[in-house]
């Protein structure tokens, strides 16, 4: 039988990036996404080359992504589509969010409900997210960052950009956001949070495991296009 | 007769889970602070009346000095809660450190032979455990 693959997709890149795959492997991860907080073409450039010296010693996956905020985030990824493996959106905003969500540059809207009363998104942002195939993150981070009290609120608001997506049978992850190797947490603890807070065991196995599989296999097949929309020869479709 | 009700049949018992977990830590976790540490995580995340329903307990005996690992029991429709509950942990006696479950298993005898090191099991069979 073949073992499941389980993908965090969202770990802060920085200086101890050797130590974080070192952890992802203890704690059984097949693959990781470091993230790039985007700002400027020479630091992006810097990543990419860092990003293929990591893979090349790296026992388990590595996956680039790039994190957008501020304004032009379609217009930056479309930029960025056939350079990076994953473009991932800092969520919070409403526009932001709903524009992550119709967009089919974007694969990852991150922590939609950050900084808000209410959890971000309504049911045009999920049925939009479904259509486009823009998953939708729920961040441990921010209930490991949170205080006791405001850990509730944040629970709260996290089971319901969940139950939305369950609704509109929209896809959603559980990442960890981790910044350093601490913050990092195991595939099943990942999927226990979307567990807890209402999915079945199975989906969310399946958001953890499957999903990012098949959306990176899908990526890496349109940066290895020579043109949009053109397969090489023997590149399945 | 004697005053002790007799063992119920399986099929009469509660159903249980026996989860592993190892501790992730730079230093030494002595089995006092993980405990300490693992009750007021589950406490705080699923609550008294959460924790007594789940029929929540530790097993201090089964804990593997070595590989920092050790067994808690809960019941099957709780596992994943307990699972968060850890994963909120960031440090113990603040230091920092984390918890990754291993697997669960529905016997002790399962989990000691899947998750835990033979040095431990010699020791718990020279303790008659």
């Amino acid at each position: 039988m073949n073992e499941r693959k389980f993908y965090d997709l969202n770990i802060s890149f920085g200086e101890n990036n050797k130590e974080i795959i070192k952890r992802a492997k203890n704690l059984g991860l097949s693959g990781i996404c470091l993230v790039h907080k985007y700002s400027e073409s020479g630091a992006f450039l810097d990543y990419i080359g860092e990003i293929l010296d990591l893979r090349e010693n790296s026992p388990i996956d590595i996956v680039s992504g790039v994190m957008l905020t501020g304004d032009n985030i379609e217009k930056k990824a479309k930029e960025l589509r056939r350079k990076v493996e994953l473009i991932l959106v800092y969520g919070g905003n409403y526009e932001t969010n709903r524009l992550a969500c119709e967009s089919d540059y974007v694969d990852l809207l991150c922590h939609p409900e950050k900084g808000r009363r209410d959890c971000g998104i309504d049911h045009v942002c999920v049925r939009e997210a479904r259509a486009h195939n823009t998953l939708i993150e729920l961040n441990f981070r921010e209930i490991l960052e949170s205080p006791a009290g405001l850990r509730i609120k944040k629970l709260n608001l996290m089971k319901e950009v969940l139950r939305l997506c369950l609704k509109a049978k929209a896809p959603f992850i559980a990442n960890s956001g981790a910044m350093d190797v601490w913050g990092m947490r195991g595939s099943r603890e990942l999927s226990a949070l979307s567990c807890s807070l209402g999915a079945q065991l199975y989906p969310a196995l399946v958001s953890n495991s499957e999903l990012p599989e098949r959306l990176i296999g899908i990526n890496r097949g349109k940066i290895n296009q020579p043109l949009s929309g053109v397969y090489l020869e023997g590149d399945e479709l | 007769m004697k005053d002790k009700a007799k063992t119920l049949p399986s099929s009469y018992r509660e159903k249980k889970r026996y989860v592993t977990f190892e501790v992730l830590s730079d230093e030494k976790v002595s089995l006092e602070d993980l405990i300490k540490s693992v009750r007021k995580a589950v406490l705080n995340t699923i609550g008294i009346l959460g924790m007594a329903k789940t029929n929540f307990h530790i097993f201090t005996e089964l804990y593997d000095e070595k590989k920092n690992r050790f067994v808690l029991r809960c019941m099957p429709k709780d596992v994943e809660n307990i699972r968060l509950s850890l994963a909120l942990v960031t440090e113990i006696n603040e230091k920092p450190a984390c918890f990754r479950s291993l697997g669960v298993s529905g016997t002790i005898k399962t989990s000691k032979k899947k998750h835990l090191t033979q040095e431990t099991l010699m020791g718990h069979r020279q303790k008659g455990l």
